[in-house]
């Protein structure tokens, strides 16, 4: 390139690397949260379904103030207070994000009261207990002193005592008093957790009624203060740094490291409190002061703390069905029905999986048939995260016990999921496989598994390859796809990738395979300055890209470089989005749209027209830096025309979805379509419920006719 | 037709600066599938060429890798291996501790590849991939110049034959290691590195200056970097790449003008290369000097193919091993007029070698290998007469140890030294002077065995006149009789026989008799 050129370049990039032209990280989060949280606000929805919205956005929200909005504070405190891509400093988003989250959890409080209410109209009553009768108080109270009253732990606090240790997440009781020598003190007691949050009451019979545990609690505190004089009381919650800091560098035996860090966590920082409104100032500030947070951290709410627990009520409640979804029932993929022997199906093509509408059991199927089959020497599978009690899980232990060469490696670093992956990493090594626990530095996200068969003509290798984790649970939730392969040089690709995991090799030249943190990025690179490049050829230049999160800078800077050279970008994003759509001279060519719905959106597809001859991408990675930089992740191309095909239609409906769709503006804000006449999940579903159907008719038939023959 | 069920076999080579294995699926030499090629980075050479052994810790994460290779075998299922070990092995002090150690951690056995031998195995491949590609069937001259971490190999073939070869200790990471990081600084360096170079291989000019080279094959890991300053990355392994002199002219007056940091900024090379860039420009630069050559090609092969192929070869009863180091034989004679030899004598004692050797060979347990050093010792038995005619065995000897002959290993060239010693001085001799043998004792027997063939081929010969045309053999219980016929007086001959024939029934354990027949 001349220096000319090159100058041009460096002069674009500067033009479109401005602030403006970005949207920060953790308010798109947020808008991404709102978009979760209004789902509870449409009418259409079924009512528990809305009240599953309003809990999963509470759930999500205490992971980012436990994660993200901690490691703000954590930044800011060791005096990092640099700019994002958006031009905010660490301590200007810490501002704002105080103020969206006000905002979001007063509609989220907003939409409980209605939902209540409508709940109400269904004849579930959420009450408090001061308005029931007589007789369910008093068998309230035989429970509290049978029950509650027993796990019940009264801590007071006075200037002898520090303040107690208050579990991060957990709800508790705090009480202005006079003791019995007449002093003011305060004390704190935990709802157990132990406990139903949600208790049954038998008020009516045409009704059915709840109260809360901490109305019960608070109603009968007086009993465990005997002698003392209540003078006020206030629930409260508060949410601490969670992220788990490992010294990896230094971290000898990883497994250890993390378990140490996991005893740790329980003492992280605070970061937020929660607290029911009230006038009671004494106790607000004492709260303030002892856990030393800013006003900015405290959200004083004026329904029931935690909203969290109204996901397993919805999900619970018997004889309600009619408020929810009709069960959603992942349907066996028509290449699978009737057939025992997926190894036969398998040989010679490329099968495309499309979860959670075609059943995740094949994958499970195809692992548990692997750990029974003689001729399968070896398995090797990457676990990030999974469910409790995994049959993949079992499977491969299984395959280890029949004398098959097993490798796991099991990512340690998956949040959250810890003290989960231990335990079973533990079971799959008593088993006899051979685990191995990852990168120190990079996380394992890439979702592989690899089967190793003697064959009769020789070794044949059999391999998955997924957006999605290998979790039977989330499978049934998560839109994800995946293909099984007997490719040999995607089979030889996935062998040196174990190879690579497990520390025996150097990355190979790979055939398919495109791995981070190595190549991922400058293969993404690659692919839009091909676009570019048909583009300034006078061809069609168009990319879709259907993704998790996009936030990494530069990719976004390459996305602008796209649009302004006049490539057709349409992203189809469903979380975080740094990208400001349809900005003259930066962004003019780019859309963006986030589907939420029934389903999490989890496939990640890039699909580039490439002049006609079109490439479609899978891959285990978002777009951020994290993922390009920081982990182990996988993109693969999708190879057979007939697969192609079928991802392309699933983006295409994707892009013409006007009921789940929420499209970007300029102005960051995002638009809501409202014209619901297509709706991708559902379409899918009843695309392939149609085809299932059809086929089980055909093998009916087919089955039948000899029989009629006979009679012949 | 019916398909043979593939075999698996894994090659490992524990090289100066990797360790790598391959896992292969074959029926035949044609037909084969490799399974997984793994590389690790190991730091061998370094410490070998540095401290001149290998450390504890070296060995043992060469164990630890060599434990996960091991469960990699047993997922496939891999019983059968051969593992090889290179220059830095070579070279080390304390290699017998090595080889010993990682048997008991990992219960692999090594063997240690002499250089004559790692350059040979490579050519192995070398040889088979050019004749895939039709280079050189034509007849048209190939120079192959394989730099390895300690050497250098220069082949050159015509018409399937080699005619020249020789090794040189001088590999990239010898030189590198060699000079001082003090000696690296400088702003002289270059010049003196590239003098150095240029000194080192300009016998090897004037040797080659009476061939016609068309191509020049270059091989060995820093071909890499080569590509990569030519512009064409390696984007899968088993590129051939042929490239035309004038795009290397072309890159050499590009980078020409530029010093160290500007070549790894031009061509962006990885950091771990850095100290590789210019031994390796250098070297590249001054062999292609060698001999003007109208193109240059960089074939795939590695040093764990060539183990692979000969493992396979010899497993399946493929010929192509054999025949390849039989016309080896070739370069023998080419050698042999290097020192003036009397070709007629030369070819005729081989002949007769061979007749006996046929005949002994079912009853004795000779292979074609031990052929192949028969013939080499008939060869050459003479040529210390280029030296001195007195004592002429002995500088027979002296040279042929000092000669580079291809597709020998030190051992097998010694054992053909001692076969050529003793075709005139007699094994059994009890003077400690001529005593050479200092050779293991399971090799002796062989030694003797054919050298005694030999001595009785030359004794047939012993006029030089070629008097004896034919030989025909009758091989009894306890007597081999060889019939002559001749026109001429046989009596020389037949007094040197009777002279030779004791030794070969101390050998063999039969009487050997020379009958005259009209």
């Amino acid at each position: 390139m001349s220096e000319n050129a090159v100058n041009k370049k460096k002069a674009i990039k500067n033009l479109l690397d401005r602030p403006e032209n970005f949207v920060n990280r953790e308010l798109s989060w947020l808008n991404f949260n709102l978009r979760v949280l209004k789902e509870a606000g449409i009418k259409t929805v079924p009512l528990l379904e809305r009240l599953k919205f309003i809990s999963i956005a509470a759930s999500n929200l205490d992971e980012f103030f436990m994660v993200r909005v901690a490691g703000l504070w954590s930044q800011y405190e060791n005096g990092i207070n640099k700019k994002d891509p958006s031009g905010l400093s660490v301590y200007e988003q810490l501002m704002k994000i105080s103020m969206y989250a006000h905002n979001q959890v007063k509609l989220q409080y907003s939409y409980f009261f209605s939902l209540i209410k409508e709940l109400k109209a269904q004849n579930i009553h959420l009450r408090q207990l001061k308005t029931l009768s007589e007789n369910s108080k008093d068998s309230l109270y035989e429970y509290f002193i049978d029950r509650v009253y027993p796990v019940l732990t009264p801590m007071a606090i006075d200037a002898s005592r520090p303040f107690p240790f208050i579990a991060s997440k957990s709800l508790n009781i705090a009480i202005e008093l006079i003791t019995p020598d007449k002093e003011d003190a305060i004390a704190v007691v935990q709802v157990p957790s132990v406990l139903p949050r949600i208790i049954p009451v038998d008020e009516d019979p045409t009704t059915r009624t709840f109260i809360l545990l901490e109305d019960l609690i608070m109603t009968h505190i007086a009993e465990l203060f005997s002698g003392c004089k209540i003078i006020a009381l206030t629930p409260f919650r508060i949410t601490r740094n969670a992220d788990l800091d490992l010294q990896e560098e230094e971290a000898e035996d990883l497994l250890v490291e993390v378990q140490k860090s996991l005893k740790k966590r329980r003492r992280g920082d605070t970061v937020r409190l929660e607290l029911f409104k009230t006038d009671n100032l004494h106790i607000k500030k004492f709260l303030v002061k002892s856990l030393e947070l800013e006003p900015t951290d405290v959200y004083e709410l004026k329904g029931p703390l935690d909203l969290t627990c109204f996901m397993g009520f919805a999900l619970n409640i018997k004889g309600f069905d009619h408020l929810l979804h009709p069960p959603f029932i992942p349907q066996i993929p028509q290449d699978f029905i009737n057939v025992d022997d997926y190894i036969e199906l398998l040989r010679n093509r490329d099968i495309l999986l499309h979860h959670p509408f075609e059943s995740f059991d094949t994958v499970v199927k195809l692992l548990q048939n692997a750990a029974e089959d003689p001729g399968v020497l070896a398995i090797k599978q990457t676990l990030y995260r999974v469910s409790g009690n995994s049959p993949i899980v079992a499977a491969l232990a299984r395959a280890a016990e029949n004398g098959k060469q097993v490798t796991v490696l099991v990512e340690l670093k998956a949040r959250f999921d810890e003290e989960n992956n231990i335990i079973w990493a533990k079971r799959l090594e008593a088993a006899g496989c051979h685990v191995i626990y990852g990168f120190v530095g990079l996380k394992t996200h890439a979702k592989i598994a690899l089967i190793v068969r003697q064959e009769s003509f020789g070794i044949k290798r059999y391999v998955h390859l997924g957006t999605g984790n290998y979790n039977d649970t989330t499978a049934k939730i998560y839109t994800d796809m995946g293909i099984i392969s007997s490719n040999e040089e995607l089979g030889s690709d996935a062998s040196a990738f174990f190879n690579m995991l497990s520390g025996y090799a150097e990355p190979p030249i790979w055939n398919k395979l495109i791995v981070a943190p190595r190549d991922l990025r400058q293969k993404v690179y690659d692919l839009i300055d091909t676009e570019i490049a048909y583009a300034a050829a006078g061809e069609e230049a168009h990319i879709i890209v259907k993704i998790n999160s996009l936030i990494d800078k530069d990719v976004i800077l390459k996305l602008y470089e796209a649009s302004n050279a006049g490539v057709k970008i349409e992203l189809i994003v469903r979380g975080i989005c740094g990208i400001r759509p349809g900005l003259a001279g930066v962004s003019e060519n780019i859309t963006v749209r986030s589907i939420i719905g029934r389903h999490l959106e989890h496939t990640r597809i890039i699909c580039c027209a490439n002049g006609g001859n079109e490439q479609i991408f899978l891959s285990s990675a978002d777009w951020m830096n994290r993922n390009l930089n920081e982990r182990v992740e996988l993109m693969f191309p999708v190879d057979s025309p007939e697969n192609k095909e079928r991802i392309k239609k699933v983006l295409n409906l994707y892009l013409k979805d006007n009921t789940k769709s929420h499209v970007l503006q300029c102005n960051g804000v995002y638009r809501k379509l409202t014209q619901k006449t297509v709706d991708a999940q559902e379409f899918l579903y009843e695309e392939i419920k149609a085809i299932v159907q059809e086929n089980k008719t055909v093998s009916l038939e087919s089955r039948m006719q000899p029989v009629s023959h006979h009679g012949d | 037709m019916t398909k043979k069920k593939p075999v698996l076999f894994a090659a490992i080579h524990l090289g100066s600066e990797q360790l790598t294995m391959q896992i292969v699926e074959y029926s035949s030499l044609e037909k084969y599938k490799i399974l997984d090629t793994v590389v690790k980075k190991v730091r061998l050479s370094e410490e070998t060429f540095k401290t001149g052994q290998i450390s504890l810790n070296v060995i043992n994460n060469i164990c630890e890798n060599l434990k996960g290779f091991k469960r990699l075998l047993k997922g496939y299922n891999v019983d059968n291996y051969r593992m090889v070990a290179t220059t830095a092995l070579r070279e080390a002090a304390n290699r017998e501790f090595v080889i010993d150690q990682i048997k008991s951690k990992t219960d692999f056995s090594l063997d240690v590849l002499d250089m004559p031998q790692e350059i040979y195995h490579k050519y192995t491949s070398i040889n088979r991939t050019l004749k895939a590609h039709n280079v050189g069937n034509d007849g048209s001259g190939v120079l192959i110049i394989d730099i390895s971490s300690g050497g250098l190999g220069i082949t050159f073939i015509e018409n399937n034959i080699v005619k020249y070869q020789k090794n040189l200790h001088l590999g990239i990471i010898r030189i590198k290691e060699n000079f001082k990081q003090w000696q690296k600084s400088t702003a002289h360096f270059t010049d003196a590195l590239g003098e150095y170079i240029s000194s080192t291989i300009s016998p090897v000019r004037l040797d080659l200056s009476t061939f016609s080279v068309q191509h020049i094959v270059l091989s060995g890991s820093e071909t890499d970097l080569m590509l990569k300053m030519l512009g064409r990355d390696k984007n899968t392994l088993d590129t051939f790449e042929r490239i035309p002199l004038t795009e290397f002219d072309e890159l050499y007056k590009k980078i020409s003008k530029l010093n160290l940091m500007q070549l790894i900024k031009v061509f962006d090379f990885p950091e771990n290369t850095f100290d590789m860039v210019l031994p390796t420009i250098l070297l590249y630069q001054n062999l292609l000097k060698l001999m003007p050559c109208v193109e240059i090609i960089i074939p795939p092969d590695r040093l764990i193919d060539g183990v692979r192929i000969r493992y396979i070869a010899k497993a399946t009863n493929h010929s192509y091993v054999e025949e390849l180091e039989n016309s080896n034989v070739g370069l023998a004679y080419s050698l042999g007029e290097t020192f003036n030899y009397d070709r007629a004598h030369a070819l005729t004692v081989e002949k007769f070698a061979i007749s006996i050797f046929q005949k002994l060979a079912p009853h004795y347990n000779l292979t074609s290998r031990q052929l192949l050093l028969l013939r080499i010792a008939c060869i050459l038995h003479d040529i210390g007469k280029y030296i001195r005619l007195d004592s002429h065995y002995f500088y027979s000897y002296q040279l042929i140890l000092s000669l580079d002959i291809f597709g020998l290993s030190n051992l097998e060239k010694r054992m053909v030294a001692l076969i050529v010693y003793h075709h005139a001085k007699s094994m059994l001799s009890t003077n400690i002077k001529h005593n050479l043998i200092a050779l293991d004792r399971e090799y002796r027997a062989e030694v003797a065995k054919l050298s005694a063939i030999l001595r009785i081929a030359d004794a047939l010969d012993r006029s030089y006149c070629q008097k004896i045309k034919d030989l025909k053999m009758i091989l009894k219980k306890d007597e081999l009789v060889i019939k002559v016929k001749g026109n001429k007086d046989l009596s020389l001959e037949y007094w040197t026989f009777e002279s030779k024939a004791e030794f070969f029934a101390q050998v063999y354990g039969i009487k050997i008799t020379l009958e005259g027949s009209n």
